[in-house]
């Protein structure tokens, strides 16, 4: 496994490049358009890999994507949860499949509550064995934090319902042994998180089981309570990013 | 989209020897397929446009192509070479299987699995192109061990009848080796993984070889 992640320090934006050694083959995940297709063109080219896949964790509403640009300057698959709701074109990724770059498999749990949409992607290096080594959360699980619930729809029913639905997804990431690595698309001060984000961009599953704040409350009511408390106001231009990350029509 | 008459264009100046063609793609994809006489040259974010115009030099400064899979890495290829003083005559994105589709040649090494070089063994000479001290970690049985530097010096020696294996530690080294030799129309496959992968797989080898 050729591993590498590309950070935005000024928006808190975390993107991954994960590639074979035999195969030349690469996927890139939540690519920023902060830092353009044409770097992580470069940066695969300068590993000695091709990018295959480009997938977004979740539409994103705090910052823009590359994602479709990048797609297109690598001819590459764009692969987006089947429930996105974007306008565009894409391979629709559902919960439990499995797409493989030589040894390295890439396992999609659809993980709602942040977003519909939400996906992470657990990873195995089947070359050195077949339990799982690391997890992309996207905005389900951060270091010291969870993702909030509220930048979806915005109505009190619909923010309760989603945190409940990250309750789960939450419990389910837990399910995962304490060794295996946790890759979230944030950290530090972005706005996707509440007030325990940490400024280190990876953790474990052990150490976030014993450590995060978040992942104390045990029961579903609590833990929807302890969101609601951290709630703050949608980041700026929210709206307009969630729109040209959408490809809406007039969005740009 | 390669034109076709584009890349027949570009085919006649290589093969006259007109234009040195440049290869940016990365040294995987290159030695897996790609136009004969053309000469391997991975973009790199560093270092780049020094060694390259340090090789064109050495050579004499020729008219010389770019060629590559990617517009951005094409760009940033010749960007850089212009930086160092040198201008290419031409430039071309396109993918090996455009090409082959315009009828044009290639040279292609395939991968080799360790698990078909196991069971298919007596079909391959199986080339080692480690160097001595990797020996220790164990080689083929039946293997020819011959260090990557010596290879041209050894070519005039090799079977054109038999079919070559050629293997290293990861596959990386034996795949330029492999490469080298399918230039000169030697019948040479690639062994994916190489060494990492062979033993991983707990296939036999022979202990601390010397030749």
């Amino acid at each position: 496994m050729i591993w590498a992640s590309v950070q935005d320090t000024m928006t808190g934006c975390s993107s991954y490049l994960v590639g074979d050694e035999l195969t030349g083959q690469a996927l890139v995940v939540d690519p920023l358009h902060s830092k353009t297709a044409a770097h992580y063109v470069l940066m695969a080219q300068d590993l000695g890999l091709s990018i295959a896949y480009v997938v977004d964790t979740h539409t994103h509403a705090d910052h823009e994507s590359a994602a479709r640009e990048l797609s297109e300057a690598a001819q590459a698959t764009l692969a987006l949860s089947h429930r996105a709701p974007v306008h565009f074109a894409y391979a629709p990724l559902k919960e439990g499949d499995r797409f493989h770059l030589g040894s390295v498999e890439v396992e999609v749990w659809e993980m709602p509550g942040h977003t519909p949409d939400s996906l992470c992607l657990v990873l195995r290096d089947l070359d050195r064995g077949g339990e799982p080594w690391l997890v992309m959360t996207g905005d389900v699980l951060f270091v010291g934090d969870v993702g909030r619930p509220d930048l979806g729809e915005s109505s009190e029913a619909a923010v309760k319902e989603a945190a409940r639905a990250q309750f789960r997804s939450l419990d389910r990431l837990m399910e995962l042994p304490d060794y295996v690595e946790v890759y979230p698309a944030h950290f530090g001060a972005s706005h996707c998180g509440g007030l325990y984000m940490s400024r280190k961009y990876c953790s474990t599953i052990g150490y976030e089981r014993r450590y995060n704040t978040l992942l104390q409350a045990r029961d579903p009511d609590r833990f929807v309570a302890e969101q609601l408390k951290f709630l703050k106001p949608p980041p700026e231009n929210a709206r307009k990013v969630r729109a040209l990350n959408l490809g809406a029509a007039g969005s740009s | 989209m390669a034109e076709p008459s584009s890349m027949r264009g570009l085919w006649e100046d290589v093969k006259t020897g007109r234009v040195e063609l440049l290869d940016l793609r990365p040294p995987r994809a290159f030695h897996h397929d790609h136009v004969p006489g053309s000469v391997s040259a991975p973009y790199r974010l560093q270092g780049f446009g020094p060694s390259v115009a340090a090789f064109l030099s050495d050579r004499g400064g020729p008219p010389f192509a770019l060629v590559s899979d990617n517009q951005i890495v094409l760009d940033a290829g010749r960007e850089a070479l212009h930086d160092s003083g040198f201008i290419p005559e031409a430039v071309l994105v396109m993918r090996m299987t455009e090409w082959a589709e315009a009828g044009l040649p290639s040279v292609r090494v395939p991968d080799l699995s360790v698990d078909h070089l196991f069971t298919e063994r007596d079909q391959y000479v199986v080339m080692d192109v480690r160097e001595p001290y990797e020996w220790r970690s164990g080689v083929i049985p039946g293997a020819l061990t011959l260090p990557m530097g010596t290879v041209p010096d050894e070519t005039r020696k090799l079977d054109r009848a038999r079919r070559y294996a050629i293997v290293c530690a990861h596959g990386n080294r034996s795949q330029s080796v492999a490469s080298f030799l399918a230039d000169q129309g030697f019948d040479v496959m690639n062994v994916a993984g190489g060494m990492m992968a062979w033993l991983q797989a707990g296939y036999p080898v022979r202990e601390t070889a010397s030749p």
